[in-house]
């Protein structure tokens, strides 16, 4: 191995390319774009149809150029048959146009000669038009009492056939609003926050059913704001009842501070809560002042205790 | 008075009149005044085409297409306007794209309705049908089903693709570098959709079957 090797690029001379642009002067009015050197051949898929049925002709272009690069020729007015549209395809070295394409009349006995025109660059440079070989063709008529509405129509626009369909009105079109993804995205979230809510009323509603009592413990106070304001005696009564778990009746007893001490609250609490109740049966029936607001005081103490007791077990 | 109401209603506006009249090029005009909404992209569309202008109307068309997505007549409009181009019909797509294709034919607002109301079936019958297990798969398929047309709703508001654009000029050479000094390495020709990259004031990148490069944007119209 040479010890003293070094790597060097050197650039060659630039060459110059001109591009010259084809020429306008007898340029056929059929001419896509094929430029090189081509040769063309056709063929039928059927020789013989009945009027108004439809055939494929495959044009093979062969040859050294832009093969892939021109457009298809539009067989436009190509006699007596009306091109529906075609099927390029193409593969190494051949381009084939597959024309889809009805007989006009049953006078036709051969598909004509189709032409191709192509710039050969020379020399001499020009322009050429190679041609298909016809192929005979029978067409036979349509049975007795067989209409055909598109061959009866052609030769006059049909929108929806050969033509355009007919202008919109202009009323009720929409231009593109443009708005904000985040507003997308909260109408999309929105209806699994409505399922969240309804699997969380659902749940709640199931476990009211499975403990009643339970339930009508969780709402008594609730329940004793609404209605201290009417009755506070007996609003009083129902939340201590609903909070011990038992019937109305079985409060008014001389057993109720025992009865709350058992289900957690303190001595001195228990005591206030009793004396209160006395004092509210009393004056409901004896005259007095209601205690609204001492017994509201004593609802909010108890409220702590039995929620605290509820949340330890 | 229903005769008075008719004649309000369905009385042919002059850029209507124009065009029935064969005065296309007086139709295209007054109806370029108009907001642009689908059908007056149409019907210009319908005027360009009559004009001769067909990779316009192709270009039209198209802007009109991301408006009136399931509309059969414009659809056949466009087509006979890329056969007047010399464009082929596209192949059959896969199952995948016409799948993606459908989904994509409804206008957004459609879509995002549709899916809401799927949501809001699959999801409530998830809760309550929660204790009957054959109710409740079928229920979790609607969830899935609209969870799958939401990220396809989201992924076109958020992140959308590059947009379309129609060629307008009778050919656009494609070159490696946005200057015009760069050999050409692809032309396509009027008519033809490709899909913008990117662009500058002056070049748009483009992408199509036959190659993907730069051209001058003037020669592509942007569908939108």
């Amino acid at each position: 191995v040479p010890a003293d090797r070094e790597d060097v690029s050197v650039t060659g001379n630039a060459l110059k390319l001109y591009i010259l642009p084809l020429p306008e002067e007898g340029r056929p009015p059929e001419f896509t774009g094929a430029v090189g050197r081509f040769t063309v051949s056709a063929r039928a898929d059927v020789r013989a149809l009945r009027l108004g049925e439809s055939l494929r002709c495959s044009l093979e272009v062969e040859g050294e150029g832009n093969l892939m690069f021109f457009r298809a020729p539009r067989l436009e007015g190509f006699g007596g048959f009306h091109v529906y549209g075609h099927i390029d395809e193409k593969s190494d070295g051949t381009r084939t146009i597959t024309y889809d394409m009805a007989p006009l009349d049953e006078a036709v006995t051969a598909i004509p000669s189709i032409p191709f025109t192509y710039f050969d660059p020379g020399p001499p440079a020009g322009y050429r038009t190679v041609r298909t070989r016809p192929i005979p063709l029978e067409v036979m008529p349509i049975p007795e009492g067989v209409k055909l509405t598109l061959l009866t129509e052609y030769g006059r626009p049909v929108p929806g056939v050969n033509d355009l369909f007919g202008l919109k009105p202009l009323r009720g079109g929409e231009a593109r609003a443009e708005r904000s993804p985040w507003i997308t995205a909260a109408v999309l979230c929105m209806p699994w926050l409505l399922a969240l809510g309804l699997l969380l009323w659902l749940r709640k509603r199931e476990q009211e059913k499975s403990d009643p009592l339970g339930a009508r413990a969780r709402r008594a106070a609730a329940r004793y704001r609404e209605r201290a304001v009417i009755d506070p005696s007996r609003a009083f009564t129902a939340y201590l009842a609903a909070r011990l778990r038992c019937p109305d009746a079985a409060v008014i007893s001389p057993d109720l501070a025992y009865q709350l001490e058992t289900n957690g609250v303190p001595a001195e609490l228990s005591q206030r809560a009793a004396a209160a109740q006395d004092r509210l049966v009393s004056n409901r029936y004896g005259g007095g002042a209601s205690g609204v607001e001492e017994t509201a005081d004593l609802v909010r103490a108890l409220e702590e205790v039995f929620l605290s007791v509820e949340e330890e077990s | 008075m229903i005769t008075l109401l008719f004649m309000v209603l369905f009385q042919l506006g002059d850029a209507e009149r124009a065009y029935e009249e064969g005065r296309f090029g007086e139709a295209y005009t007054l109806f370029s005044e108009e907001r642009a909404t689908g059908p007056v992209l149409y019907n210009l569309g319908n005027c360009a085409f009559r004009l001769g202008r067909h990779a316009e109307a192709v270009y039209l068309y198209r802007c009109a297409q991301l408006r009136l997505p399931r509309d059969e007549e414009l659809a056949f409009n466009l087509r006979l306007a890329e056969e007047k181009c010399g464009v082929q019909e596209e192949d059959t797509p896969s199952f995948g794209t016409a799948a993606l294709g459908l989904i994509d034919s409804f206008l957004f607002s459609e879509l995002e309705a549709f899916i809401v109301l799927l949501e809001c079936i699959g999801l409530s019958g998830l809760v309550l049908l929660r204790r009957r297990p054959a109710a409740r798969n079928a229920m979790a398929l609607i969830v899935v089903l609209a969870l799958l047309l939401s990220a396809r709703l989201v992924r076109n508001q958020w992140f959308p693709g590059p947009p379309d654009g129609v060629v307008l000029q009778e050919k656009i050479a494609l070159r490696p570098e946005p200057h015009i000094d760069h050999p050409a390495t692809a032309e396509i020709w009027s008519g033809e959709t490709v899909r913008i990259e990117a662009m500058s004031d002056r070049w748009a990148l483009v992408e199509h079957a036959r190659g993907r490069g730069w051209t001058e944007r003037a020669g592509v119209g942007v569908v939108e």
